[in-house]
């Protein structure tokens, strides 16, 4: 059916169940850093080197159209590429050395694969190294954690630290205090935020923290 | 068509099916569909805010699937959840089907292609599950067919890919494919051989027709922007499914291997000239689709799919698949697979076998306090319980807990340091966890909490000394309020108790309820023999007893 002779065909199932039998005996499977571990696109580097193996073999097939032992060589190299990462390097030099050793036929449109996908990978690579990440604060600033978390819309977690950062206003009581009580609130815990509030009142505090409390207790008052 | 080749199809699609139905479950996913389109059945509106969970996201919320959600809803409704795996398997077989018969149109290359369409469900056997999946599946099958009429000079309407893109979008974000495909197929054809080359503006014309079609959602264009976010989001590349397929497994490396040799064949068939085209556009965009593979695990079916298309035309170039099948050839095949597809399809399935059903029902059964903690793949399930009358730690909608829930849900699996910090900031009252679990082993010596049940793999806790807590966020209340007020059958008030009644709380819309009075007479017989169709209860598991009679007594209030 392969059009393949029965010889070759034997040739390209045996490299093929070579590299199978190589790649489920080999150790460390489970270990991203280790050099045998098997192929992962999330990892840090490896979509650049997907579009790299893709622009490989995308080249080397398209030569080695006319010589399908090769091709089978070539394409099961590429299957271990992905079983073991280690196996890339082989298969790169196998699909080069392929490509210079076979007959190129004429009217190639896979010529532009490769030097295509190593421009497309570099672009990748950009794109991964200025994509922006939202960072989160070390900790050390209660009132950055509880805006942090306030951005990330997890009033569990901003109230957390709203207590924390509560607890160090001890008996000057400020901001902190407030945000607890409209957290509080926010999670449906009335009660206790109209204590904090009640709270905030009676300390000896600034006057415009006194008026935000009691404006607030205020426009709850209505709210069983 | 000889009747030999005919009953070949018939069982071969049949087969098809019956294997799907033998592997597809409900699992999380499936139940937070029904639970949604539940929600958007019986409000007749969008969700304003988070329906379902205490701690995710706050804010508008996109129903990305809504035609699936209300159509699985709506099965559930009336035909109960065996008919809603049944259903998902019929149209996902149908796809499959489709592609095989379209692309595969002698006997012998239907012989030699079926083994790859079953093997397309078998590297699903693991994630086969109820979702909107199953229904793009067959927009899939759809897609492929239309592009390689294109491919072949032929026509198609123009209706067909706008309501293709408005159907697709609606039951599922893998859309994008509808758009992607045919566009990678005009660049494939681009970079082939120009030697019978179709046009390449039709294959853009499609997909923007596709893209026109996908704007026909509830949404309109917004929703292309959230399954964009959708597809990007942290959350949704962190998921097994979306990642890369373990490449040492064997089904996986058979997969790529059948992708290198079709690769090698179709760019050797470049320049023959008989059959349908076939050459480098068909290597090019197998290899796209090795590549989508390597990214994430979930397109090893559709890679598997498009082998049974490139294999189907291959082989219709070939003289050996022209010639006649001996009809016994094709009758035993296809006998063989009607007898094991019987077999597959008389089991019995159990939607509900992995789902903590007892623990659930104990919770609603003593009014135990929010807020409830729950592992992710049972979330689906209590969101299909519970609705948005007692609200989960998190369920499979996973770009909802991109604000820390879903780390903060690995660290209580894993019992992380903080883990038991964790509990009191989320205000944690009652903990739903799979039993002998990290957590279970690490809550059983914790004095402040107690072990209340205990049965199957779910274990219940309660803390001594409960967090005061409000049921729900008084923001929901307010915008829920309006719902209310139409009589849509949600409590007047938030403010009061939970019903501590052992039933689930059923949200009843008047269409529903008359629709019930029209099946009752119809369905009393198979009540008698097998309770309630809406209880959730595994039919053959063992019930405690206090639980049935109340069943019985729903039932007769119902009718």
């Amino acid at each position: 059916v392969l059009t393949l002779t029965r010889v070759r065909a034997v040739h390209a199932a045996s490299a093929l169940l070579l590299v199978v039998v190589v790649a489920l005996t080999l150790p460390d499977a489970g270990d991203a850093t280790s050099p045998l571990a098997a192929y992962a696109f999330h990892e840090p580097g490896q979509p650049a080197l997907l579009l790299v193996r893709a622009g490989v073999l995308l080249f080397a097939l398209s030569v080695l159209r006319e010589s399908p032992r090769l091709a089978a060589l070539v394409a099961a190299l590429f299957l271990g590429s992905l079983a073991s990462r280690v196996v890339l390097y082989p298969f790169v030099i196998a699909a080069i050395g392929a490509v210079f050793v076979a007959k190129r036929p004429a009217g190639l449109a896979g010529d532009v694969a490769l030097p295509l996908s190593l421009v497309l990978a570099l672009a990748l690579v950009g794109v991964e190294r200025w994509k922006p990440v939202e960072r989160m604060p070390d900790g050390k600033d209660p009132e950055a954690m509880v805006d942090y978390w306030q951005r990330k819309r997890n009033p569990f977690r901003a109230r957390a630290w709203a207590i924390t950062w509560a607890n160090r206003e001890r008996a000057g009581a400020g901001e902190g205090m407030l945000t607890l009580a409209r957290l509080d609130w926010e999670l449906g815990r009335r009660p206790q935020a109209r204590m904090v509030l009640s709270a905030v009142i009676k300390r000896p505090i600034d006057d415009a923290v006194r008026a935000k409390a009691e404006a607030q207790l205020a426009a709850w008052s209505d709210v069983p | 068509v000889k009747p030999a080749e005919r009953l070949l199809a018939i069982a071969g699609a049949v087969g098809l099916v019956a294997l799907i139905h033998a592997h597809i479950d409900m699992l999380g996913d499936g139940f937070w569909y029904v639970a949604t389109g539940r929600f958007l059945l019986e409000t007749r509106s969008l969700p304003l805010d988070e329906p379902f969970s205490y701690a995710g996201v706050r804010g508008p919320w996109f129903a990305n699937v809504p035609l699936s959600e209300v159509l699985f809803a709506w099965i559930d409704g009336r035909l109960g959840l065996r008919a809603l795996m049944l259903f998902c398997a019929l149209v996902y077989g149908a796809g499959l089907t489709l592609v095989w018969l379209e692309f595969a149109r002698t006997t012998r290359a239907r012989l030699v292609t079926f083994p790859l369409a079953a093997f397309a469900v078998f590297l699903e056997r693991a994630d086969l599950s109820v979702r909107g999946q199953t229904l793009a599946n067959l927009a899939l099958a759809v897609l492929f067919v239309c592009l390689f009429r294109l491919r072949d000079g032929r026509r198609v309407p123009l209706y067909v890919p706008v309501l293709l893109g408005a159907i697709w979008i609606n039951v599922h974000p893998s859309v994008v494919l509808g758009l992607l495909i045919p566009l990678g197929m005009a660049a494939a054809l681009r970079l082939g051989e120009p030697a019978g080359r179709p046009a390449i503006a039709p294959f853009v014309q499609f997909a923007g027709l596709v893209g026109v079609g996908s704007l026909a959602n509830p949404y309109g264009p917004r929703l292309l922007g959230e399954i964009a976010r959708f597809m990007g989001a942290e959350s949704t590349t962190t998921i097994d499914l979306f990642r890369s397929p373990d490449f040492r497994s064997w089904d996986v490396l058979v997969a790529l291997a059948i992708a290198m040799g079709l690769i090698a064949w179709s760019l050797r068939r470049a320049s023959a000239d008989t059959g349908p085209r076939v050459g480098t556009a068909e290597a090019a965009l197998t290899l796209a689709m090795v590549l989508a593979t390597c990214v994430s695990r979930r397109y090893v079916t559709v890679l598997c799919a498009f082998e049974v298309v490139v294999l189907g035309r291959l082989l219709a170039g070939v003289a050996w698949s022209e010639r006649p099948v001996p009809p016994a050839l094709a009758v035993a095949p296809a006998a063989l697979c009607l007898a094991l597809s019987g077999y597959a399809l008389s089991r019995p399935r159990d939607p509900f076998q992995h789902m903590p059903v007892a623990a659930a029902a104990f919770v609603d059964q003593h009014g135990l306090a929010d807020n409830v903690l729950n592992p992710l793949h049972w979330g689906g399930y209590l969101d299909y319980r519970w609705g948005p009358h007692r609200r989960v730690f998190i369920d499979g909608r996973t770009t909802q807990f991109e604000n820390g829930v879903l780390s903060d849900h690995a660290l209580l699996q894993a019992v992380g340091p903080g883990a038991r910090e964790a509990l009191d900031v989320y205000l944690v009252n009652t903990i739903v966890w799979e039993r002998g679990s990290p957590l279970d082993q690490a809550l059983a010596g914790d004095p402040a909490w107690q072990r209340v049940f205990e049965q199957g793999f779910s274990v219940v806790y309660t803390r001594k000394k409960p967090l005061p807590l409000r049921p729900h966020a008084p923001d929901f209340h307010r915008k829920m309020g309006r719902q209310e007020d139409r009589g849509m059958g949600y409590r007047a008030s938030w403010d009061e108790p939970f019903p501590s009644s052992p039933l689930p709380v059923k949200l009843e819309t008047t269409l529903r309820a008359g629709r019930r009075r029209q099946l009752t007479s119809r369905r009393r017989g198979s009540r008698r023999r097998r309770g309630c169709g809406r209880w959730p209860w595994p039919r053959r598991a063992p019930r405690p007893r206090s639980l049935s009679r109340a069943r019985c007594r729903a039932c007769a209030a119902r009718r």
